[in-house]
C-alpha cells in the first residue's frame, strides 16, 4: 500500500503561509492564532501511522447474461480500527452502464463496524468482463495522508449476444449419419411416411399396412424417411467493422450467429464457429446446450484484430470445418480478404450461404445528419450493390440482411430458394 | 449534508471580518470567498476553496489592521478553525461528488473539528499567557523581525516535515 500527500495537505500549507505572512505584515497577532489549527494539523504529519486494515468482500449476482441485461454488486467493508474516510470505487467494466445506485462510495467507519453498499450495472453489449478490482483510498485522520491499494477477487461476468427466435433458416444440402430434424429423401428409421412395397423376408410386423394389406390381399409395409441432421459452421468476419457500439456490424453479425446456433441447435444439427479475422479461431462442431455455451462463449468474445495478413483456410483442421457441412458466412463485405476466402471455400465445395450485414445503416446511424451524408451512402450503397452482383454471378448465395429489419426477413428471402437435401452420407 | 457543511462554514467564516468592521468594502470581499466556495463546491474543484480561504484570511488582517486595538486571540484561532473546517469538508464534498456518501462521513468530520478546537484552543491559551508575558520585553524595533524569523522558522519546520511524509 502506498502513502501520499494529500492534496489536502497542500491546501493547509498554502492557507497557513497565507496567515503566517499577513501576520508578519500587518502584525497583527491573531493571524498567528488562526494558522495555529492548520499547523497543529499539519504537525501530524510528521507521525508515520501504519496504514488502516480494512476488510473488503464484494459480489455478484449473476456471472453470465444476454446483452441488456443487468447485475447487482454488493460491496462490505469493515475494520477493526476507526478510519476517517475511505474512497471505493467498485467494479465498473468497459461499457457498462450504472443503472441504479453508484459505483463509487465514501464512507467513515468506526472500530469493528460493517458498511454495505450496492449497485446495479447494466451492459448493452456482450462481452467477457472481469469485475475483480475494487480501488481503495484511505485518508488519515486529518484527510492530509492517503493510502492506495487494489482489492482483487476475480468475479467473471460473460454477457451473451441477444438471441431473437428463428423460425426461416438455411437448410443444409448434406446431412450427416446421425437422427436429426432434416427429412431425407431415403428410406430407413424414422417417422415420416415414405413408400408403400410389398412385405420381403426380414421386414418387422409392425411396418406392416394392415389398411393397404387387407385391400390388396397381400402383405405390404410402409417404408419410412429416414431423418438425419446436418453440420452447421458459423463463420464470422472479424476483420473489420463500422458504426457505434453496440450496434457495429460485428454485434449485429454476432448476434446473428448466436441467433443461427440456437436455431440449428434445437433441430439436433451439429454448430460450430469460425471468426475469422486477425486471428482465427474456432469452436469444432457440436451439439447441445453445453454446445451452446460454448459458442456464446466464443461470440462474446468476439472482436476485431487488425490485421494486413491474408489468412488461410487450410489452417482449419477438417474436425473443424466438416467437408459436408453448410457454411454460413457472416460479414458486412468491408474487408476484400473475407469475400475471398468464402469464394475461396465455395471452390473447394462446401455447401455455402453468406449473409452479408449491410454496413450502410449502421454507419449512417452513427454519422451526423448532412446531404454529404446522404449522398455517400447513396453511393456506397450502389457500390456494394454491384459488389454483391459480383458474388453472385461467381455463384455464391447472398442473403442481404439490412439492420435494422429483423433477421428473419433476411433469412425469409433467401430459404426459399436453396435446394433441398440431396445426399446423405 | 456533505455540502450544507461546508456552505455553513463558509457563510461562519465570511461573517468573521463583517462583524471585526462591518463596512462595504469587507462584506464585498467576504462575499466573494463566499461565491469562490460555492464555485468549488458546483464544479467540484477545490482550489476556489483555497483562494476562498486566503480571501476570509486577508479580509479579516484587513479589518484588524484597519481597526487596531488589542489582539482577540481566540477570534483569530476560531477563524483559522473554520477556515480548516472549511478546507476539509469541500475536500470531502468535492470526494464525494457521483457517489453515496454514508451520513457517517459528516458526522466523525464534525467530531474531527471539535476535537480540534479544544486542542487548538488549549494550545492558544497555553501559548498565549507566555507570548503575552515575553512580549513586554521585546524592543518595539526587533518585534517584526522576531515575527519574520518565527514565522520562517515555522515554514522550514513545516517544510521539512512534508517532505518527510512525502518520502
Amino acid at each position: 500500500m502506498t502513502a501520499r500527500l494529500a492534496p489536502l495537505g497542500l491546501s493547509t500549507l498554502a492557507v497557513a503561509g497565507c496567515a503566517l505572512a499577513l501576520a508578519v505584515v500587518t502584525g497583527r497577532p491573531e493571524l498567528f492564532a488562526a494558522a495555529l489549527p492548520l499547523l497543529l494539523v499539519l504537525a501530524t504529519l510528521a507521525r508515520r501511522p501504519a496504514a488502516p486494515a480494512l476488510a473488503i468482500s464484494h459480489e455478484i449476482s449473476r456471472d453470465r447474461l444476454f446483452e441488456g441485461g443487468t447485475i447487482g454488486v454488493d460491496v462490505a467493508v469493515s475494520t477493526g480500527a476507526p478510519v476517517a474516510l475511505v474512497e471505493l470505487a467498485g467494479p465498473r467494466p468497459a461499457g457498462s452502464v450504472v443503472r441504479s445506485g453508484t459505483s463509487r462510495a465514501v464512507m467513515a467507519l468506526r472500530a469493528g463496524e460493517t458498511i454495505r453498499w450496492s449497485y446495479e450495472l447494466a451492459f448493452p453489449s456482450r462481452g467477457v468482463h472481469d469485475l475483480a478490482t475494487i480501488a481503495v483510498r484511505i485518508h488519515d485522520r486529518f484527510g492530509l495522508r492517503t493510502w492506495e491499494r487494489v482489492h482483487a477477487d476475480p468475479k467473471p461476468l460473460r454477457v451473451f449476444p441477444r438471441i431473437v427466435p428463428l423460425r426461416t433458416l438455411p437448410r443444409p444440402l448434406h446431412a450427416r449419419a446421425s437422427v436429426g430434424d432434416y427429412v431425407s429423401p431415403a428410406f430407413g428409421e424414422g417417422i415420416e411416411p415414405g413408400d408403400i412395397r410389398e412385405f420381403a423376408p426380414g421386414d418387422r410386423v409392425k411396418q406392416v399396412n394392415w389398411r393397404a394389406s387387407l385391400r390388396l390381399g397381400r402383405l405390404y409395409v410402409t417404408q419410412q424417411h429416414r431423418e438425419r441432421n446436418a453440420d452447421v459452421v458459423l463463420m464470422l468476419d472479424t476483420l473489420a467493422e463500422a458504426g457505434a457500439p453496440p450496434d457495429t456490424t460485428l454485434d449485429l453479425g454476432v448476434r446473428a450467429a448466436a441467433s443461427l446456433a440456437s436455431a440449428y441447435l434445437a433441430k439436433k444439427d451439429r454448430v460450430g464457429f469460425i471468426g475469422y479475422g486477425g486471428i482465427i479461431h474456432w469452436v469444432k462442431p457440436g451439439s447441445g446446450r453445453t454446445q451452446y455455451e460454448r459458442l456464446a462463449d466464443a461470440l462474446a468474445r468476439a472482436g476485431v484484430v487488425f490485421t494486413y495478413v491474408a489468412k488461410d483456410l487450410a489452417v482449419i483442421p477438417p474436425r473443424v470445418l466438416p467437408p459436408q457441412a453448410l457454411v454460413i458466412a457472416i460479414t458486412p463485405l468491408l474487408d476484400r480478404r473475407f469475400a475471398r476466402a468464402a469464394l475461396d471455400l465455395s471452390a473447394r465445395g462446401f455447401d455455402l450461404v453468406v449473409l452479408v450485414v449491410s454496413p450502410v445503416e449502421v454507419t449512417r446511424g452513427a454519422l451526423q445528419p448532412s446531404r454529404a451524408t446522404d449522398l455517400a451512402c447513396r453511393l456506397w450503397t450502389l457500390d456494394r450493390r454491384a459488389q454483391l452482383a459480383e458474388l453472385r454471378r461467381q455463384g455464391l448465395g447472398v442473403l442481404e440482411w439490412y439492420p435494422p429489419a429483423p433477421l428473419e426477413l433476411a433469412l425469409a428471402r433467401g430459404g426459399g430458394r436453396r435446394p433441398r437435401l440431396v445426399a446423405l452420407r | 449534508m456533505i455540502y450544507v457543511l461546508p456552505a455553513a462554514v463558509s457563510v461562519a467564516a465570511a461573517l468573521a471580518p463583517i462583524i471585526a468592521m462591518p463596512i462595504l468594502p469587507v462584506a464585498v470581499a467576504a462575499g466573494a470567498g463566499v461565491l469562490l466556495v460555492a464555485l468549488a463546491l458546483t464544479a467540484g474543484w477545490r482550489w476556489p476553496a483555497t483562494v476562498a480561504a486566503c480571501v476570509f484570511l486577508t479580509d479579516y488582517a484587513g479589518a484588524r489592521w484597519l481597526i487596531g486595538g488589542p489582539a482577540d486571540l481566540v477570534a483569530g484561532a476560531a477563524l483559522g478553525l473554520l477556515l480548516l473546517l472549511l478546507l476539509e469538508t469541500v475536500d470531502i464534498a468535492c470526494r464525494a461528488r457521483r457517489t453515496i456518501a454514508q451520513p457517517g462521513v459528516t458526522r466523525s468530520t464534525l467530531l474531527r473539528a471539535a476535537s480540534l478546537g479544544a486542542a487548538t484552543l488549549a494550545l492558544a491559551a497555553l501559548v498565549g499567557a507566555p507570548a503575552s508575558a515575553l512580549a513586554a520585553f521585546v524592543p518595539a524595533v526587533a518585534s517584526p523581525v522576531l515575527a519574520a524569523a518565527g514565522a520562517l522558522g515555522l515554514a522550514v519546520a513545516l517544510a521539512a516535515v512534508i517532505a518527510r511524509a512525502v518520502r
